[in-house]
């Protein structure tokens, strides 16, 4: 299990998580649970630089796209190559096996800002009557 | 916004719901591909009480019909369930609909949602000349589809004339002192059932299949307009605003069947000759993935290889049954004789072939 103390959120739904100096990030679990149908998933090329707030990846359902945003800034340097085989993993635990890609942070500070669950939660919670 | 009969059968299972032609519908409840693929392989029920009800009855009810549609309407017997479009002046198409024949002097047109006010005042325009009472019940009725293989074996047990009604065929069945028109037809590919019958009677029909329906061995599902669009799209039927429109024509739309040229005259009919004659010069072609990739979605650019602009996809979406992305557009006619395309959904690129529609065929 992972433990989701130490996950940061944005409130574009993407959660980022520190580990051995990589930021880690996949989409939180109400936003896997809002999108449904998950069919396809087109992840960053290792390497690439990216900024803050940039999006870096797309998630489509059935219905539609939505676009994942770099949580960091810094260089995409791992992805889960497993999610294009298996895209039900995002479903199944959006938190672990369901992770999208890491990356080396320039500024690991930009993490600070990022909401905590709790604080995430009051945000989903006023998103639905 | 309005409300159907079943509305809070929905909310009672979990639906979620987006306004679609003025009405808040179901789009899922659970999985549009769980829905999708327990239509495929049991049984769905659909509330599609959002669609039009329009009667034309009276003794020149099919003659005007023959006037306003491109199908014969006065031909075929009474029961007979008649798909058809609705030209305007310019031979575009106002709307699809299905004419129940109920007798030959009352026929039932249920049309698009979205379109029934267009079709009403049509209607109401052309009617002058021709003996017929004409009204518009849309708000009093509601329709349940049930879709599947095992749609026949669960409807069977609502009255045990429902098993004799053939495929494109219509019959008033009664059920609980009241009247169901009972037709069988449907928008998935699948065998099936459209029950059209007063608001009043609409929940208790559903909750009757509801509770009927996992008694039979097999998938059995709710299913939302999200199944309903993706499994229309595989069986390669069109939806308008999509492959129709009043921009479109009938022949464009690859649905020339629809038109029964022996009639003397049908409105728009010396237009839609004269496309014939002149050629298309764009039609609708059948597009599928070839492998995993964006999907494609209305609005999306169908590029040639050296990236020219060859058309505009009209309805993508991913195939359950098939896996991979699939999608109908208007291909120009300098290009009907390729058969790889790139589709541009706003930069991202999918490697695609044409192929024969329909997607799915049972």
């Amino acid at each position: 299990m992972v433990d989701r103390s130490k996950l940061k959120f944005a409130k574009t739904h993407e959660w980022a998580r520190l580990e051995n100096g990589a930021v880690i990030v996949g989409i939180t679990d109400f936003a896997q649970q809002e999108i449904r149908d998950i069919v396809y998933v087109e992840l960053p090329k290792t390497g690439r630089e990216v900024k803050q707030g940039e999006p870096l990846g797309v998630i489509e359902s059935v219905k539609a796209a939505f676009e994942i945003y770099a949580p960091v800034s810094g260089r995409v340097v791992a992805v889960n190559d497993h999610i294009s085989q298996d895209v039900t993993k995002i479903h199944k635990d959006p938190f672990g096996e369901g992770w999208l890609f890491k990356i080396e942070a320039s500024s690991p500070a930009q993490l600070e800002p990022l909401m905590n669950e709790a604080d995430y939660q009051k945000i989903t919670a006023a998103s639905h009557r | 916004m309005k409300h159907t009969a079943l509305y809070e059968i929905h909310r009672a299972l979990g639906a979620k719901f987006a306004p679609f032609a003025g009405f808040e519908m179901p789009i899922v409840y659970k999985s549009i591909l769980d829905e999708h693929r327990a239509v495929r392989a049991g049984a769905g029920i659909f509330d599609v009480s959002h669609m039009g009800q329009i009667f034309v009855a009276g003794p020149d009810s099919c003659k005007f019909l023959d006037y306003l549609l491109t199908n014969d309407i006065s031909a075929p017997p009474i029961g007979s369930a008649i798909y058809a479009h609705m030209p305007n002046d310019r031979g575009g198409v106002i709307d699809d609909l299905i004419v129940y024949k109920l007798s030959e002097r009352n026929n039932l047109l249920v049309v698009n949602a979205s379109r029934i006010d267009a079709d009403w005042e049509w209607i109401k325009k052309h009617a002058e000349g021709f003996t017929v009472e004409i009204s518009d019940e849309s708000p009093h009725y509601g329709i349940v589809a049930i879709q599947g293989p095992l749609a026949l074996k669960i409807s069977a047990q609502l009255h045990p004339k429902i098993s004799e009604i053939q495929k494109m065929k219509v019959s008033v069945i009664p059920w609980k002192s009241h009247d169901i028109i009972a037709a069988r037809t449907g928008y998935t590919g699948e065998d099936g059932f459209e029950l059209i019958a007063e608001n009043e009677i609409i929940a208790p029909l559903w909750q009757e299949i509801a509770r009927l329906g996992p008694t039979c061995a097999g998938a059995f599902s709710p299913c939302g307009l999200g199944a309903r669009d993706t499994l229309r799209l595989e069986a390669g039927f069109p939806l308008w605003g999509h492959e129709l429109s009043e921009d479109i024509t009938s022949l464009e739309s690859g649905y020339s069947w629809v038109i029964n040229w022996n009639k003397p005259s049908f409105k728009s009919k010396n237009i839609l000759e004269r496309q014939k004659q002149a050629g298309l010069s764009r039609k609708i072609f059948g597009f599928a993935g070839a492998s995993a990739g964006p999907v494609p979605r209305q609005g999306s650019l169908i590029l040639t290889k050296s990236a020219q602009k060859a058309g505009i996809i009209t309805s993508g979406s991913f195939s359950p049954t098939l896996g991979k992305p699939i999608a109908m557009g208007f291909v120009d006619k300098a290009y009907w004789n390729e058969t790889n395309f790139i589709l541009d959904t706003g930069g991202r690129q999918l490697q695609a072939q044409t192929v024969k529609l329909p997607f799915y065929n049972k």
